[in-house]
């Protein structure tokens, strides 16, 4: 398949953008409709340690327990639309069948039966782990000891046949060339392994995800350089360290940018993955809607710009959390909370016409905050993105230039 | 080098503010970007001697 390269912007400037809006909405899954005007709490999960012992066992966790206190709670607060996103553990993407299909199955069973009962449009994102190993070989028939390349297709078709709405990956190509890259703080080997090799193996599998989609009639959504750019911003960290600096961190996301729209050029439609920092970059470009995660994510990590990253979100995040007790109901229910509220301010705000004002507050907020978060502010963004598209048919000249 | 020349406006105007650490990875970053070729072709055979020794870096992968 032929991949349609981005030349020129979606959007015709920055202030264009605000969240909950995108240029191109996409609907899917029951009764959901992303970037059409009004933003969407996305609630991500892990299994228990030991959850993942059978099949049984995983099922129960994820059905049973995760998705009925999910939709439990989204039903008690009152949200008219809630995001699912179950990021596989290794043991779906390895023996998909066994593992796999009944819990996205299960999932979707249960979300038609809260849909039909109370009305609530429900969709539920399948993120496949991608557990294929540089060393072993990154594409068919290379991999003889485990055929990770071949198991991670095979995962996406049983999700997309079994109850997905949304397919995404988190992809690992030319991380082992960029994290050697990181440690030694050598730009051009980040260049290289992300912004150039990152985008060949995305221009291998991205086309593959977006026919699974289309034959199953569901959505491929996007990817993110969490494996690259997130590796960066995590070792950069805060103000209390000092390994690796924040502008180096803010120059890899720039490069990974480039890389993370290919998913888009294959035909996937968004919303791209959440742990993706540089949607509002990829956002100004394509104009397809973007999922993003700060301060409701501090279950799993701290960034900089808890706020910031808010402002031209389509689905709001927590990244992810461990099911487990909390003193408000289980850890997915609180997290839904916590994410929940956020995006009825910003509906809120929508409906009262001061969006682009709660969205300059978010930007300013964090804006100088650190060099990621300047860089990633909508305006910035938006540059970087300028810089990006006017290179587009060049997958090296577009990583470098906008670094 | 479009995010590195705007990180490095907005220190040079006080309001970004940048350690000294990050202040000379910067400059080492602009510095190593100018030096790179405008040919794809050019910079991958850079790199692809350059890095030949990473760990478990196969060009297979990738086709090249």
């Amino acid at each position: 398949m032929a991949l349609k390269r981005y030349t020129k912007m979606e959007y015709g400037s920055p202030d264009e953008m605000v969240f909950g809006e995108a240029k191109y909405p996409v609907s899917y899954g029951l009764g959901q409709t992303v970037g059409a005007g009004m933003v969407i709490p996305e609630v991500n999960f892990a299994p228990r340690p030991g959850a993942e012992k059978n099949p049984e066992t995983l099922r129960r966790e994820y059905v049973d327990y995760i998705t009925k206190d999910v939709l439990d709670r989204a039903i008690t607060l009152g949200f008219p639309a809630v995001q699912l996103e179950n990021e596989h553990v290794f043991q779906m993407v390895n023996d998909p069948e066994k593992f796999e299909k009944p819990v996205v199955a299960g999932q979707k069973e249960l979300m038609q039966k809260y849909h039909d009962e109370y009305g609530i449009a429900l969709s539920i994102r399948h993120t496949i782990a991608d557990p294929r190993l540089a060393e072993e070989g990154l594409r068919p028939g290379m991999d003889k000891k485990h055929s990770y390349p071949e198991k991670t297709i095979e995962a996406f078709e049983v999700a997309a046949a079994n109850g997905a709405d949304l397919l995404s990956v988190e992809t690992m190509g030319g991380k082992e060339v960029a994290d050697y890259a990181i440690l030694h703080q050598d730009i051009r080997g980040w260049l290289f392994g992300i912004g150039y090799l990152g985008s060949l193996d995305m221009e291998w599998i991205w086309p593959q995800i977006v026919e699974i989609a289309k034959k199953n009639k569901v959505r491929a959504g996007g990817d993110t350089n969490c494996a690259g750019a997130n590796t960066s911003m995590f070792m950069a960290g805060g103000y209390l360290d000092k390994d690796i600096p924040r502008t180096f961190s803010a120059v890899t996301r720039a490069i990974a940018s480039a890389r993370t729209l290919v998913a888009w050029e294959a035909g996937a439609t968004g919303p791209d993955k959440d742990c993706g920092y540089e949607g509002p970059i990829v956002k100004a470009i394509a104009g397809k809607p973007c999922a993003q995660e700060g301060k409701g994510a501090q279950c799993a990590h701290a960034d900089l710009m808890g706020n910031l990253i808010a402002q031209v979100c389509d689905l709001w995040s927590n990244e992810s959390v461990e099911y487990h007790p909390e003193f408000g109901g289980s850890s997915v229910q609180c997290w839904l909370g916590n994410i929940g509220y956020e995006a009825a301010l910003m509906n809120t705000a929508k409906q009262l016409k001061q969006d682009k004002l709660l969205r300059d507050l978010y930007m300013a907020t964090d804006r100088y905050r650190s060099p990621e978060s300047f860089i990633l502010a909508y305006d910035n963004a938006y540059k970087i993105g300028q810089a990006i598209a006017e290179n587009g048919n060049d997958i090296y000249l577009r990583a470098k230039l906008p670094a | 080098m479009t995010a590195a020349r705007l990180i490095e406006e907005e220190s040079k105007a006080g309001k970004l503010k940048l350690s000294k650490h990050e202040q000379d990875m910067l400059r080492r970053i602009i510095t190593d970007l100018s030096a790179l070729p405008d040919e794809q072709g050019k910079f991958v055979d850079q790199c692809l001697k350059a890095y030949k020794d990473i760990p478990m870096f196969n060009p297979r992968n990738y086709d090249l």
